[in-house]
């Protein structure tokens, strides 16, 4: 077995890993600052030399492009190593602005944290500092120079991951610094990821500069809900507000990365129209409800129109912007509750299709998180899910009198025919989060809460089934769509007996062929694929 | 001792129409080249291996050692580069080669893409020498012409396209790596080694770069043999060496020498006409701006780089360098002298990693102000400590990606070492005690 030392431990080599990895995974933080493990290492920071003797030779070398090999005797901690980590901070430090109080990095800064850490304690610079521009280098993104320390991170990100190529480094020595080409911003949906690998203040995110100092932000991990790939991100967010949204490292599904659609499409969550409260009766005669009543209301309206007008008459549409779990209940509500052996489920897939980028990331085309998830529960369940358009003819051929309508996302749009047929029916049924065209047309309307708000778990696009956690409550009296279908299934007499959507799952595993031996427990870390992926 | 010149790659210097070929093969030139295709590159590489010939750019490593480490049966293209990008101030030797012969060095570019076998030869020129460019098109055009480049060379069987490429006005494109990506027509910025080289060079491909004097040397060692090299210069360091000698002397100017026949003193005060009347020596940079200044009492030392701390590993603590000497007479401010070393690194710096980006302009903004009468007590501390973070004095321990970082930092500890006195007198006055400055706004 191979090893090297590691200040003074001998350690088994991992093959291909790098020495800032390797030790970090021995909890030795090497400091760093142009390595970044998704991208290429220039080595230019010079923040992680370390001292290395291997064959005969010792010097100061940077651990970002060295290897662990056979032998190798690695110092962190020598004198040497913390003279050159002092002497950085104190180049990185003495051009810089130091104008923390006003910068968004302020807090989780790269040259703040290093240079407690490692940095010395006073200056002794007395020159004149050279001075950067501010700069507007496109739609989300400013640039302030002054406080870059050119470890080139973001220009690797555009030359490597979107393959875009829109910075570039432009003059010299002192002067040179990181721009745009003329009349070119950088406009490209992985632009975001710039300012989450920028380790100081220069890269500054529009919609979240001057917001909220870092420090207030509290964070919970989650999985992005704005298309079927299932990136895996971050919630930032204080007092029932996102502030925004970062990528968290998963290498099975988004790497490092998220794209900007995904980053900037939270605003819905904080809308003016989310439903805050049950609300019984159509358009004008609604009003506001307890949800005891609006569970007697959801049972007799169905009890009605089935009485009336047979058990064919009513009918579901599932949404993939719900989790499997939700997905799962109601599944079992519509078929064991109110005799229907099929789902709507509308489509969100954009036009513009799949849209991949050069190291392989790609923004999906659906635009729902769970539509594979809907897909595989409803089989497991023996529920045909058909595409929504059909349950939409039902009603304009007069089959169906009633509907169970599933949202949980973006607002939909309908068109005249579609909210004709909306209006046709006897009941209605909307359980959403906004105010949307068919929630005006409802006769119940049952406020759920967005994918911010809940527990759960998201199937993707390729099957791998992830986790996402409420970061705050929904708003108002709404409520877990999952508590809401356990509710509903209740009073349609079916005996729903989950603690929590754990539970939830933990019954999808026994019941659902695809998820077997899937539970909250074996999908921590980077999630699990379903056991029919790669079958047939 | 001999203070005659020993001239070998100059010594064609005077022929009139040199440049042409006609001139040039009349006057013995690719003989050499003949005789190296008739034997194996391995033989070639053999050869210039055992005449001891080391690289003239400065680090004087084997030549033939360097060129054993191409692959010997390459899987892929394989390059040469000849470094034709001089700009150390003070050096003008490789100018004078490419202007007056530039055959010679084609020939020995040739001979040395021959030897390792290489697939091209690309010849990168200093874009301020456009001249120079034009005419080694030139010379590249007739040498295809009479079949010393191009396919089947000379029935040898061996292929070899040479090109010209034109530096893109950067010091630092001078250096090896910074010159790989110059020539791939990215950013000279200088890559991080391991990969070396003849690992990984332009293109991604094994590449050798050799300097323009050096390759001069390889069609007459070829000719005359490794002996007939060895018979000149010291015995670790054979061969001649040309001596560019500038500043305040009378006759300055490119000296080829024997090496280790003759002392510093001979150099200045012989050759190159001794200091104008009435002057004083004060200090000589011995070879390019990243060498520290050597006292008067110093300069006895003999000319050989087997002498020198660097490369050498001699008594002398100090850099050899390029050749390209410097020479200040006592109306000289050492401070302003080394400020003019540290505007120049510091106008030059490609800014890539931080130590040389930041802590360049921060010494040369102290000297600066020491220079200008605005020094303190602790700026001479300051300047040392900050010069050896970047590097320690002539020790193997440096911060930066390239030796760029050593070479700024260097002069500032020879300077104070050296020339202690003057920083410290400067500070205590206020002033320049040798020159008046208008008052400079801060």
């Amino acid at each position: 077995m191979a090893t090297f030392t590691l200040d003074g431990k001998e350690i088994e080599i991992t093959e291909g890993q790098g020495l800032i990895q390797a030790a970090q995974d021995q909890d030795v933080h090497i400091p760093h600052y142009c390595y970044h493990p998704g991208l290429t290492a220039p080595a230019n920071c010079r923040m992680c030399l370390v001292e290395i003797e291997s064959g005969g030779r010792k010097g100061l070398v940077p651990a970002c492009t060295s290897r662990p090999s056979e032998g190798m005797v690695v110092d962190t901690q020598s004198e040497v190593v913390k003279k050159n980590q002092e002497a950085v901070m104190e180049f990185l430090l003495i051009n810089h602005p130091l104008d923390c109080p006003i910068c968004d990095q302020s807090g989780e800064c790269g040259l703040q944290d290093y240079s407690f850490t490692y940095g010395p304690e006073s200056s002794r610079f007395f020159e004149k500092k050279s001075v950067q521009p501010k700069k507007d280098i496109g739609k989300n993104t400013l640039l302030y120079s002054d406080r870059c320390i050119r470890c080139t991170r973001c220009i690797r990100f555009c030359d490597e991951i979107s393959g875009t190529s829109e910075l570039g480094y432009f003059n010299r020595g002192v002067h040179n610094e990181v721009d745009i080409f003329p009349g070119v911003p950088m406009d490209n949906r992985l632009s975001g990821n710039t300012v989450d690998i920028c380790p100081v203040g220069a890269l500054l995110d529009k919609e979240f500069l001057f917001k909220q100092r870092v420090w207030f932000l509290k964070e919970q991990e989650t999985i992005c809900p704005g298309c079927s790939a299932g990136c895996n991100i971050t919630v930032s967010h204080n007092k029932d507000r996102i502030y925004r949204l970062t990528p968290r490292e998963n290498l099975d599904v988004n790497d490092y990365w998220m794209c900007d659609d995904g980053r900037h499409g939270w605003g819905y969550v904080h809308r003016d129209d989310r439903l805050n409260f049950p609300e019984i009766g159509r358009q004008s005669e609604g009003a506001l409800a307890l949800w005891t009543a609006a569970m007697d209301a959801l049972r007799d309206g169905f009890a009605k129109v089935r009485e009336t007008h047979g058990d064919g008459s009513v009918a579901g549409i599932a949404s993939g912007h719900l989790t499997n779990e939700e997905n799962y209940l109601f599944g079992r509500l519509m078929k064991e509750g109110l005799g229907v052996g099929q789902v709507g489920l509308a489509s969100a897939t954009s036009s513009e299709g799949d849209v991949g980028f050069k190291s392989g990331f790609t923004i999906r085309a659906d635009k729902s998180p769970n539509a594979r998830g809907v897909h595989e529960v409803m089989g497991g369940l023996g529920v045909a899910v058909v595409d929504a358009s059909e349950i939409w003819k039902g009603i304009q051929e007069g089959r169906i009198k009633a509907l169970y309508l599933l949202g949980g996302g973006f607002s939909p749009e309908y068109s005249e025919a579609e909210r004709a047929a909306l209006r046709s029916l006897e009941f209605l049924v909307v359980q959403d989060i906004l105010r949307t065209e068919a929630a005006e047309e409802a006769d119940l309307i049952l406020p759920g809460a967005s994918a911010f708000e809940k527990d759960g778990t998201f199937t993707n696009v390729d099957g791998r089934v992830q986790r996402i956690r409420p970061a705050f409550r929904s708003p108002g009296d709404s409520k877990p769509d999952w508590e809401i279908l356990k509710e509903a299934g209740s009073a349609l007499g079916i005996a729903f007996d989950y603690s929590d959507a754990s539970s939830v799952l933990d019954d999808i595993a026994v019941q659902v062929k695809a998820f077997e031996g899937l539970s909250y427990d074996s999908i921590a870390g980077n999630g699990q694929l379903l056991a029919t992926v790669g079958e047939g | 001792m001999s203070l005659e010149e020993k001239k070998v790659i100059t010594a064609l210097f005077g022929v009139e129409n040199l440049q042409d070929i006609d001139v040039y093969k009349s006057n013995g030139g690719y003989q050499g080249l003949e005789k190296a295709l008739k034997v194996s590159p391995d033989d070639v590489v053999k050869t210039v291996q055992d005449s001891g010939l080391a690289g003239r750019g400065g680090a004087w490593f084997n030549t033939g050692m360097k060129w054993s480490f191409m692959p010997k049966e390459p899987q892929g293209p394989s390059y040469l580069c000849v470094n034709a990008d001089e700009s150390e101030p003070g050096t003008f030797k490789d100018r004078q080669l490419l202007e007056k012969n530039p055959h010679q060095l084609l020939e020995g570019a040739i001979i040395g893409s021959y030897a390792i076998r290489a697939s091209a030869c690309y010849i990168y020129i200093r874009g301020e020498m456009m001249a120079e460019l034009f005419q080694m098109n030139a010379c590249i055009e007739q040498a295809r012409k009479a079949g010393y480049i191009g396919k089947n060379i000379l029935g040898s069987g061996y292929d070899l396209e040479v090109y010209t490429h034109p530096g893109a006005g950067a010091y630092i494109c001078g250096e090896e790596t910074g010159l790989m990506q110059s020539l791939e027509g990215k950013r000279a910025e200088p890559r991080v080694k391991p990969p070396f080289p003849a690992q990984r060079g332009i293109f991604a491909s094994p590449t050798t770069i050799n300097n323009v004097q050096t390759l001069s040397y390889v069609p007459h060692i070829i000719n005359n043999g490794p002996e007939w090299f060895k018979e000149m210069g010291s015995e670790k360091y054979p061969g001649t060496f040309i001596f560019c000698i500038s500043g305040q002397v009378k006759n300055p100017g490119l000296f080829e020498m024997d090496i280790g026949k003759q002392t510093m003193r001979d150099l200045i005060f012989e050759k190159a006409g001794g200091l104008h009347d009435g002057r004083e020596l004060k200090a000589v940079i011995p070879g390019g701006a990243s060498t520290s200044p050597m006292t008067p009492d110093e300069i006895d030392i003999v000319m050989d780089p087997a002498n020198f701390l660097l490369p050498g590993r001699g008594e002398y603590k100090g850099m050899f360098g390029t050749g390209g000497i410097i020479v200040l007479d006592d109306t000289a401010c050492m401070v302003d002298a080394l400020l003019n070393l540290l505007n120049f690194f510091a106008h030059e710096s490609c800014g890539q990693c931080t130590p040389c980006r930041e802590g360049c302009p921060w010494t040369r903004d102290i000297v600066w102000r020491i220079e200008h009468g605005q020094g303190k007590p602790g700026d001479i501390e300051a300047l040392l400590e900050v010069a050896d973070n970047v590097a320690g004095y002539l020790s193997p321990r440096y911060s930066t990606i390239c030796l760029f970082g050593p070479a700024f930092s260097y002069p500032i500890h020879g300077f104070l070492e050296k020339f202690r006195g003057e920083f410290e007198a400067h500070i205590e006055q206020g002033r320049c005690p040798l020159h008046q400055h208008a008052a400079a706004a801060v």
